[in-house]
């Protein structure tokens, strides 16, 4: 399943961009992500925890850096996730692109591009859920991130959310020269997975 | 006709079995009370192509009511290589062993005191896994970087497939090719070509009943119970796999409620047949209707082919290139390569034929054998090409085929030739009922109508080998003994009636006893349309010989020569002399209750084709030739087909049950209907994402036809029981293109890929204006 | 396997919401069994209202018919006072899934499922119905229109259960409901619409084309049949915004929600000319 949209911030890319690396601004903008932890250069080790309908939720998942381009015109990393949820029997893989580029009125666009595979008794839920869901857990990440940049909260509206996939997230992209960008793309992921909690857990109601 | 003559060869008895099937009184293998057994759930693989690195079960052990846990490589340390299984590859573990091959494959099972908690414990197990790279689909598969076996691993039960032991980095496990003439220079030369690329997708049979299995282990043998149109077939396996003799495995059955290939080969069995005999215990395997997809499925076959026309109209060359996606385990699909690649070209003359048919392996369920035996994707080619170059030519697309088909003793293209396969009659018989020749009215608005034709060849399963026991009682009922299992196209009722034509006595009075191989003689398979020839000349050379054995009791008890005596309903006859079947026996024995015993066996033969051309003087044992006519009515607004009529018609050779048989066709062109605009089994990299009765589309009793009409063309064959062949096939072959041809007829839009959704229709509605 | 409860009052049903973690209440069990056969459903305790008296009474009035929630979809399409006061309101239920389901189902399930596919929605959009939630914190009106919030959410709190609906007497004028499949005819709709044309305007509820039911109005006084098609259709375009998914892509439904809308108002027009 691709997914794949982009929403902006009002804030300029730079801004939004060293907010990436902030940790603590990224465990506060990704609802539920408890645990982050940098393995080595290129690997990151998370848990995500939800509570919807009186469900503790708790998925542990990793990250792989694949490729990091930081340059003025625009700036984009690649990685791989990989979430495993044990009790549904399931697991999910995420090809992840995340670039953040300059727009208008000192606002930037953040776009995502996912190519998610979902297996197990997941899978079968059916693509809907996890569509409708991602948007919007992305809405609320976008509203967190204008808050964290110092912006009245108003949600971000989301520019074309839901618009057909671009290609697949494992397109050429510069090697990295420095890797201190990949939380963004943990983000961008995690917005997927929270999708995917979100939606099963509140179809349980 | 007297009664007892309506429940012979041509009379329209009805099943023995309708009212049990449809009330509840007949029980199925999971209707079984099973007692103290082990219930069995099985933990799903999560990946689709990933090294097993360590399976964690501690937490399953522990919980109450879990009597075990058992891995691949639990099985692998007792049963070593003999844990792979499979009818044409041994490649298949009954659980994952090392790799895991598709999302869904079983990878431990959970014995448990219910299936509750076996479910549940199930759900306790997790999985490290490696990921390798994934087969996705045919592209992936050829592309060659990445392959789902390590090395092919042909079964020791087909020689022609010793060459392929232990070939490397490839996904293409068969190839079959067809080289007639030169096909592609005829092409080039050719005045008219049309090429296609077709798609027909994978399907699922979706039969009422789900598969279950129950084995137990009996003073040192094992035997089971199982939902199988393959006894035979299961015992020989279980006994390859657990190392023991034929005598020691018993395999019997009930009868089925649906199947349509969906329980064929190795199924539950070999994890049935290993856990109960390693784990010493009963064990009840089963499948929830979400599992039951994963079983096995009907293979999704990519076809692309041209057919080409000389000047003056007349075939001249057929080019298809057909590959078959049989998921992560060959099944049956080399065989389905092979069978079904032969007839690619269609039952036309055609000077010139090229094949190239390959059997392919990706990461998914695996597919295997489904009704229609792969054909049906290579009817979709060749019936949307030939009514595309009839359109072209300016032709009338049924008057272009007529022209064309192979008759009686012509030579079909893989260089057999044709015999009781009356593919002309099919055709103008189809064509009459859809009123081919009268006026159309075609609609206006939204509303378009328009009719379509189809024509389709299928080779029964050849060689195979058919035995047959029959009892006669003394006081003239009989117990007829088969290995054919009854799974709700009647084999039991039309069986029981050609013995009782034979033997003149009401088929009323004959048990066909359920296929037991403790009891029941060897029968190659219940599939490929093969029962009602093999079986059927099986049980009729068994019927004569206990005819034979009745008159010489007679002619003995007369004082007549044996060519004297005759035998009548009311029992021997001759001049003046008569006696029943009864008063015969009777004296016979001097007891009442006793029997009389034959045994008789039918087995068909085979050219094997050659390895370079692909063709073969005898390839089969005979055809069926079947034909459909679609009248249909597109709106065009919402993209919905509405049949109006479907005409199905199906050389039968001999219809043994008219009804049974005309229900066959319409059974047959009811599935058809499916796959022509319904059925497919939607992946997402790997994941089937619509395996569930919610999102899998199957025609409901509201998608029906407005008029079905099936249509019994009999074209008697020499060596069928009183000319009679199968007919389980013959109706679905032609269904999804006599649609599809319809459609094009209606609105001018020429789809070449399954199901025709509404929405495909209209998007290529848009693309036309 | 979750804990069933039957509470033999509405009093106690509640209690048991506000007490029991992670409850889920059980109507017609249509729904929330096909979860459970999935393995996908995680509610630990389940409120079987099937014992609390009470809940499967219909009453008619001038005013319109108060319906209880166990009431069955199959009730609500035969009743023949709940036909001749809201006839597009039985209309809807008629339409929903299979003789079976409806044998089963129930009207307060089937809301609170808040499944943007069903049938029933639509009308009760277009009647502005009005649903009655009760919960230990004493029992609140919900308008139809505020009801169903997101993709599969209502406005129901966690602790509340849907104690009845009350569905406004059809006013004089003609409506109509219309759905289509994309795939087999007794697939889930791949698009519904309830239409209502009454005293001068036209109302419709839309069914799948969305992530929640939608509804629409406008003022049809001038129009002719296809003025009031071409309103709807201009109406409608803002509410479109379908989840593709094996039954269609975007465009597709967008398509088949027009083609639905534009035969439910060209029926009901002509229902209304021939009167």
């Amino acid at each position: 399943m691709k997914l794949a949209s982009e929403f902006s911030v009002p804030a300029p890319a730079e801004k939004v961009f060293s907010l990436f690396f902030d940790p603590d601004t990224m465990r506060g903008c990704i609802p539920g992500c408890e645990e982050l932890v940098r393995e080595d250069e290129k690997n990151y080790r998370g848990r995500l925890v939800n509570e919807i309908a009186h469900v503790r939720f708790s998925a542990g998942f990793s990250a792989a850096i694949q490729s990091i381009s930081d340059e003025e015109s625009g700036k984009e990393v690649t990685a791989l996730l990989k979430g495993e949820d044990r009790r549904l029997g399931s697991s999910i893989k995420i090809d992840a692109r995340l670039a953040v580029r300059p727009d208008a009125d000192e606002s930037s666009v953040i776009a995502y591009e996912m190519d998610m595979a979902l297996w197990g008794k997941l899978g079968r839920l059916g693509e809907p859920i996890i569509r409708r869901r991602s948007r919007e857990v992305e809405l609320e990440f976008a509203k967190s991130l204008a808050a964290a940049c110092g912006v009245p909260v108003e949600p971000a509206q989301p520019a074309r959310a839901g618009a057909p996939a671009g290609p697949a997230a494992s397109a050429a992209a510069p090697a990295a020269a420095s890797p201190p960008v990949p939380k963004a793309v943990v983000a961008a992921a995690l917005v997927a997975v929270l999708a995917l909690l979100a939606a099963v857990l509140r179809r349980g109601r | 006709m007297r009664e007892i003559e309506q429940s012979w060869v041509g009379g329209s008895r009805p099943r023995f079995d309708t009212a049990g099937r449809v009330r509840g009184m007949i029980a199925h293998v999971g209707d079984q009370a099973v007692g103290a057994a082990a219930h069995v759930a099985v933990h799903r693989a999560t990946q689709p192509h990933a090294r097993i690195e360590a399976v964690h079960v501690d937490e399953a052990l522990a919980m109450p009511g879990v009597y075990g846990v058992v891995t691949g490589a639990d099985l692998y340390k007792q049963l070593g290589d003999r844990l792979l299984t499979g009818p044409a590859f041994a490649d298949q573990p009954a659980l994952a062993h090392e790799k895991v091959r598709y999302v869904g494959e079983p990878v431990a099972a959970v014995l448990a005191a219910d299936l509750a908690t076996a479910r549940a414990a199930t759900d306790a197990i997790w999985v490290d896994y490696e990921d390798l790279p994934p087969v996705y689909d045919l592209a992936d598969a050829l592309a060659g970087t990445a392959y789902v076996h390590d090395e092919l691993r042909p079964s020791s039960v087909f020689g022609d497939l010793k060459h392929l032991r232990g070939v490397r980095d490839t996904n293409v496990n068969y190839t079959y090719n067809l080289r007639t003439g030169d096909a592609e220079a005829a092409r080039d030369a050719g005045a008219h070509t049309v090429t296609g690329e077709f798609w027909a997708p994978p399907t699922h049979h979706v039969p009422i009943e789900l598969p279950c299995t129950i084995a137990w282990v009996d003073s040192g043998r094992l035997e089971m119970l199982t939902t199988t149109q393959t006894p035979s077939y299961v015992r020989q396996t279980i006994a390859d796999l657990l190392d023991l003799p034929l005598s020691r495995v018993r395999v019997t059955t009930r009868p089925l409620g649906g199947s349509f290939g969906a329980k064929m080969y190795d199924r539950l069995e070999p994890l049935a047949a290993a856990l109960a005999w390693t784990a010493g215990r009963r064990v009840r395997v089963t499948a929830t209707r979400e599992e039951a997809f994963l079983l096995t499925t009907r293979h999704g076959a990519a076809v692309s082919s041209s057919l080409t026309a000389d000047a003056e109209g007349n075939l001249v060359s057929s080019v298809a290139d057909v590959r078959y996606d049989t998921g992560a385990y060959a099944d049956v699909g080399p065989r389905i390569t092979a069978k079904s690649g032969m007839v690619a070209p269609g039952p036309y003359r055609i000077a010139n034929a090229r094949v190239l048919s390959r059997c392919v392996y990706t990461n998914k369920p695996s597919a295997g054998p489904f009704r229609g035996f792969g054909v049906p994707q290579v009817t979709w080619s060749h019936e949307s090409l030939i009514d595309e170059l009839a359109h072209e030519l300016g032709e009338d697309p049924y008057a272009f085929r007529r022209r064309h088909l192979l008759r009686e003793g012509d030579e079909a293209p893989m260089g057999t030739r044709m015999h009781s396969a009356d593919f002309v009659g099919c055709l103008d018989a189809v064509a009459n009922a859809i009123g081919w020749f009268d006026p159309l009215d075609r609609g206006t608005g939204r509303i378009r109508r328009g009719r379509g034709v189809a024509v389709g060849v299928k080779a029964v399963l050849t060689p195979t080998i058919a035995n047959a026991v029959l009892q006669l009682n003394q006081d003239n009922s009989a117990t007829l003994l088969i290995s054919t299992v009854d799974m709700g196209q009647g084999s039991d009722t039309i069986m029981a009636q050609i013995a009782a034509d034979v033997l003149r006595m009401d088929s009323r009075r004959i048990h066909v006893v359920r296929a037991d191989t403790d009891a029941t003689p060897y029968d190659t398979i219940t599939a490929g349309s093969r029962s009602t020839y093999h079986t059927g000349n099986a049980v009729r050379r068994v019927a004569e010989a206990m005819r034979d054995k009745l008159i010489g009791l007679a002619a003995e008890r007369f004082g007549v020569p044996a060519e004297e005596v005759s035998l009548t309903p009311d029992g021997p006859r001759a001049g003046s002399h008569e006696v029943t079947v009864a008063e015969l026996v009777h004296g016979h024995f001097g007891a009442r209750g006793a029997t009389l015993t034959t045994e008789a066996n039918y087995t068909s033969s085979w050219t094997p084709y050659d390895k370079e051309t692909g063709r073969s003087d005898k390839v089969t044992e005979h055809w069926f030739a079947g034909a459909v006519g679609a009248r249909i009515a597109v709106d065009t607004a919402t993209g919905r087909v509405r049949i109006e009529h479907l005409a199905v018609a199906g050389d039968v050779g001999r219809a043994i049950n008219p009804t049974l048989v005309e229900q066959q066709l319409s059974g047959a062109a009811i599935m058809g209907i499916g796959h022509a605009l319904f059925d497919q089994l939607v992946l997402d990299q790997g994941q089937l994402i619509n395996g569930t009765l919610l999102d899998y589309q199957l025609p409901s009793i509201r998608d029906l036809p407005d008029q079905l009409t099936p249509i019994v063309v009999e074209s008697p064959h020499d060596d069928g029981p009183f000319g009679a062949k199968g007919v389980g096939e013959t109706g679905i072959l032609g269904v999804a293109p006599a649609i599809a041809n319809a459609v094009r007829d209606a609105v001018g839009v020429r789809l070449t890929r399954l199901p025709l959704t509404p929405e495909s229709i209209t998007m290529a509605l848009e693309e036309n204006q | 396997m979750p804990r069933l409860h039957r509470p033999t009052s509405l009093a106690e049903a509640a209690r048991l919401l506000s007490t029991l973690d992670n409850p889920m209440v059980y109507g017609g069990g249509t729904a929330i069994q096909i979860l459970v056969k999935q393995g996908i459903l995680f509610a630990d305790n389940f409120v079987d209202l099937a014992g609390v008296p009470g809940l499967r009474d219909v009453s008619v009035d001038a005013g319109g018919v108060t319906v209880g929630p166990m009431v069955t979809v199959r009730r609500m399409e035969t009743d023949p006072e709940v036909r001749q006061v809201v006839p597009l309101a039985s209309a809807a239920y008629r339409q929903v899934a299979n003789p079976r389901v409806r044998n089963t189902a129930s009207v307060g399930g089937n809301i609170a499922h808040g499944d943007y596919r069903l049938d029933p929605p639509t009308a009760l959009l277009v009647l502005g119905a009005t649903v009655r939630a009760t919960s230990v914190r004493g029992t609140r009106d919900i308008p139809i229109r505020e009801f169903f919030v997101d993709f599969q959410v209502t406005a129901l709190e966690p602790d509340e259960l849907v104690s009845g609906i009350r569905i406004p007497a059809q006013p004089a004028g003609a409506s109509r409901f219309e759905k289509n499949s994309s795939l087999g005819e007794n697939d889930w709709p791949c698009a519904s619409a309830s239409v209502l044309v009454a005293a001068g305007r036209v109302q419709i509820g839309l069914g799948a084309v969305a992530p929640t039911p939608r509804y629409v109005t406008f003022d049809a006084a001038g129009l002719d049949d296809q003025g009031a098609v071409d309103a709807a259709l201009a109406a409608i375009e803002p509410a479109l915004d379908p989840i593709p998914d094996v039954r269609g892509g975007v465009a597709y439904k967008r398509r088949l929600a027009r083609v639905t809308v534009e035969d439910a108002v060209r029926g009901a027009w002509k229902d209304l000319q021939d009167a």
